[in-house]
């Protein structure tokens, strides 16, 4: 269903880093920050999402593995281009009561994070809009 | 003349009395009474040993005849005629048995009670998971978030997917209608 109110432009959904695990999630972060400049953000999303290879080396290996230039996005990860980018969104996200992994948060206030009922809090609030306008 | 004869004789007479003495005992002195009381007193002491040890073997002898006893009237109580003592120890420990029985299967019934609670209260999730964290430790706690989580990620990875199906923005960390009303936000760790 969220999926629906995606795709119909109802809603838009976010990802924001929370940085708790030290070292492996910035590297995991500035890897994913580093893979969007290329166009691969959501695709080292969902690679660290399912996996916990969080090296350097198993990040250029699978900036390679897309295809990407390796060269830039080696130079991106050891800058640590995107660190205060990181930085910022975990300071936010603290700043808004993030204080647990993973948070959902609906136009700022505080949603389930079970399915059934974010589901349910979004469609309540799109009829709500619905209404409205 | 006559009066110096009977002297004499009854000088004679008095020493033979004497002598007759001598020969039966001669009377103790004070050192051989104190040691003939001590020799008493020591005799009396082993006597009293003996009798204290006598006394202690018949307690003894008495005991293991009552344990004895005890032991033959519980091995036949056990085999046959005593069956109501028999009986009691059986029905005791089956009673324990039970109990404990009782106790495990009152407490399964009670987990399955909050089983069943669960999701006949989880109307809408939040709610649910509300309660689990109040009937719950802080394990249950953190294996529902845990669980909650992966949910949530798997949802999130829909949404993704249908997000790059339908050629939406997917600008970095954002997916969909950049002037979309509903904005959901994760905040999220990828450890």
């Amino acid at each position: 269903m969220i999926e629906e109110l995606v795709r119909t432009g109802v809603a838009r959904f976010e990802y924001s880093h929370i940085i708790n695990h030290g070292r492996p999630s910035m590297l995991g972060a500035l890897a994913t920050e580093c893979g969007g400049d290329q166009g691969a953000w959501w695709s080292f999303h969902d690679h660290y999402m399912s996996q916990w290879d969080f090296s350097r080396e198993g990040a250029i290996a699978y900036a390679a593995s897309l295809s990407l230039d390796t060269e830039e996005f080696t130079q991106c990860l050891d800058s640590e281009k995107y660190l205060e980018l990181v930085e910022g969104q975990h300071r936010q996200a603290v700043a808004d009561g993030a204080n647990r992994t993973p948070t959902v948060r609906i136009n700022g206030e505080g949603a389930a994070i079970v399915a059934d009922a974010l589901i349910e809090q979004v469609l309540t609030l799109a009829a709500e809009l619905e209404a409205e306008g | 003349m006559l009066l110096r004869m009977g002297l004499v004789l009854v000088s004679a007479s008095l020493l033979l009395a004497a002598c007759t003495s001598e020969s039966d005992e001669p009377p103790p002195s004070s050192a051989q009474m104190a040691e003939g009381q001590q020799e008493e007193s020591a005799m009396a002491y082993e006597a009293g040993e003996s009798e204290s040890a006598e006394q202690e073997s018949e307690v003894e002898a008495e005991q293991s005849g009552e344990a004895l006893q005890e032991e033959a009237e519980r091995v036949p109580a056990q085999g046959g005629d005593g069956q109501g003592d028999t009986d009691a120890v059986v029905a005791q420990s089956g009673d324990g048995e039970g109990a404990e029985q009782a106790v495990q299967e009152s407490q399964a019934e009670d987990g399955q009670e909050e089983q069943e609670r669960v999701p006949a209260q989880g109307g809408d999730g939040e709610g649910e998971t509300e309660q689990v964290v109040s009937q719950g430790g802080d394990e249950e706690d953190v294996a529902a978030q845990g669980g909650d989580g992966g949910e949530a990620e798997a949802m999130v990875g829909m949404i993704i997917e249908s997000g790059h199906r339908a050629g939406l923005i997917a600008n970095r960390n954002v997916v969909g209608n950049p002037d979309a009303p509903i904005v959901i936000t994760e905040y999220s760790d990828f450890l």
